[in-house]
Parts: C-alpha cells; sequence; structure tokens
C-alpha cells in the first residue's frame, strides 16, 4: 500500500471513525463558525463595496448564530423526541435573553456613537464579541448535547 | 412626592438633556449587572453541559480568539479600506508597531 494511502486511511479514521468526544465537537464547531463567518462576512462585503472600520465587528452575527442554533436545535429535539437538556437550555436563554436586552444598550451607550453610528470604544466592542462568543459556544453545547454527538 | 423623586424632577427641569446623578449611577449597576448576569448564565450552561475541567479548557481556547478576530479583521479592513498609495505607511506603522525598537 502506498504511504499516500495509508496516511488517509489514518486520517479517514481519525475524523470519522475514531469516537470523538463531545467537548471537542463544541470547540470544533464553534472556531468554525467564529473564525469562518468573520472571514466570509469581510470577504463578501469586500466583493460588493467598499470597507470601513464597522465591518470589523461581528458581535451580532455571533449571537444571532448562536439564538438561531439554539432555537433550531430545541425545536428539533422537541419534535423528534430527542433528550433535551433543560438546565442548559434555561441558563443558555438567559445569557442569550441579557446578549438581546442588556448588551445593545450598554453599546448604545458606551461604544457606538449616537449621531453617526460609528464605534468610538473598541473596548466595549471587544466586551460584546466576548459575550457573543459566550452565547455562541453554550448554544453549540446543548446542540452537541441534544444530538449527542459523542 | 420622595426627595429622590424630587431630586430627579428638578435636575431633568434643569437641563432635560442631561441624566440624573441618580439615574446615571443605577443605569450603571443595571449594566453592571447585566454584563454579570448573562456572561454567567452562559457560562453556567456550559459548564452543565461538559463540565467545569472541559469548560475552562474550551473558555481558554475560544475566548482569546473572540478577541484576536474583531483585532485582525480591523487591521484587514483598514488596510483594504486605504488607498493605494497609502498602503506601504499603513505596513511600515504596523511594523513599527509590532517590532521591538517600537513607533519612530
Amino acid at each position: 500500500m502506498p504511504a499516500s494511502a495509508n496516511l488517509c486511511a489514518v486520517v479517514r479514521h481519525a475524523l470519522l471513525e475514531a469516537p470523538l468526544p463531545a467537548w471537542s465537537i463544541s470547540l470544533s464547531v464553534t472556531l468554525a463558525l467564529l473564525v469562518g463567518s468573520a472571514c466570509l462576512e469581510v470577504w463578501l462585503k469586500y466583493l460588493a463595496r467598499k470597507l470601513n472600520p464597522e465591518d470589523a465587528v461581528f458581535w451580532p452575527t455571533w449571537i444571532a448564530t448562536g439564538t438561531v442554533a439554539i432555537g433550531g436545535s430545541v425545536i428539533d429535539g422537541l419534535v423528534r423526541n430527542l433528550n433535551i437538556p433543560v438546565l442548559q437550555v434555561v441558563l443558555a436563554f438567559g445569557s442569550i435573553l441579557f446578549g438581546f436586552s442588556v448588551l445593545p444598550k450598554i453599546l448604545e451607550k458606551k461604544g457606538y456613537d449616537p449621531a453617526t453610528g460609528r464605534v468610538i470604544n473598541w473596548w466595549w466592542i471587544v466586551l460584546a464579541h466576548l459575550w457573543a462568543v459566550v452565547i455562541l459556544l453554550s448554544a453549540v453545547a446543548v446542540g452537541v448535547e441534544i444530538y449527542d454527538f459523542s | 412626592m420622595t426627595s429622590r423623586r424630587r431630586l430627579r424632577s428638578r435636575a431633568r427641569t434643569d437641563n432635560p438633556d442631561k441624566p440624573t446623578q441618580l439615574g446615571g449611577r443605577w443605569a450603571t449597576t443595571g449594566m453592571v449587572a447585566g454584563i454579570v448576569l448573562g456572561m454567567t448564565a452562559g457560562l453556567a450552561s456550559l459548564i452543565v453541559s461538559v463540565g467545569i475541567g472541559k469548560a475552562s479548557v474550551l473558555a481558554a481556547v475560544v475566548l482569546p480568539v473572540a478577541v484576536i478576530v474583531p483585532i485582525v479583521a480591523r487591521l484587514v479592513v483598514t488596510f483594504m479600506a486605504a488607498q493605494p498609495e497609502d498602503r506601504p505607511h499603513i505596513l511600515s506603522a504596523l511594523h513599527d508597531l509590532f517590532s521591538s525598537r517600537g513607533p519612530r
């Protein structure tokens, strides 16, 4: 057997056949969503128009992705009678609730210029990204648990 | 009317655009409480899902990525948005920023 075929078999086994722990799946999916959505969003905007500094803001995309992901997982789990972790779902929705209510008001007061809508303080935008990634991570972890990917 | 309400009412009458001291303090308290509660709820959901050890590993990997991505994106966006004749200046400024010599 040639070396390349042997390598392919090893990679296939590692990716598809070997059991992966749930937390590593959560990590991979979250990182793929974070980096992938950011790169594709900037690339699509670059193709359509001239870029501006506000195009480097991704917290709305990440919060929206996490919300839709957990909502879809919970609805699908209810319809198909899958095992839904109630406590995790309630806590994740609590974080989403604050993310949709408190976070935009904080950014309205501290992060953006109300007159122009431009970013005036990047530290608050960085905080918003941290919060968004916590929401996304908890949503992905709940989804992995509902679908029992491990 | 209680003294607090009278205070706020007088402050609004004097300068309607300026937020009152009381309102500002409550707003700050609410924002801090919202940040703490929101982040705690998300992290608690993660900890209940995967356990505190794995949740720490996940947070330690993902949180720095969440900080790095917008910073890198801002550098890329600034570079792409600049006029072609200005791009070498941006590159040299970045080089100075990250080199051991520091900015010139």
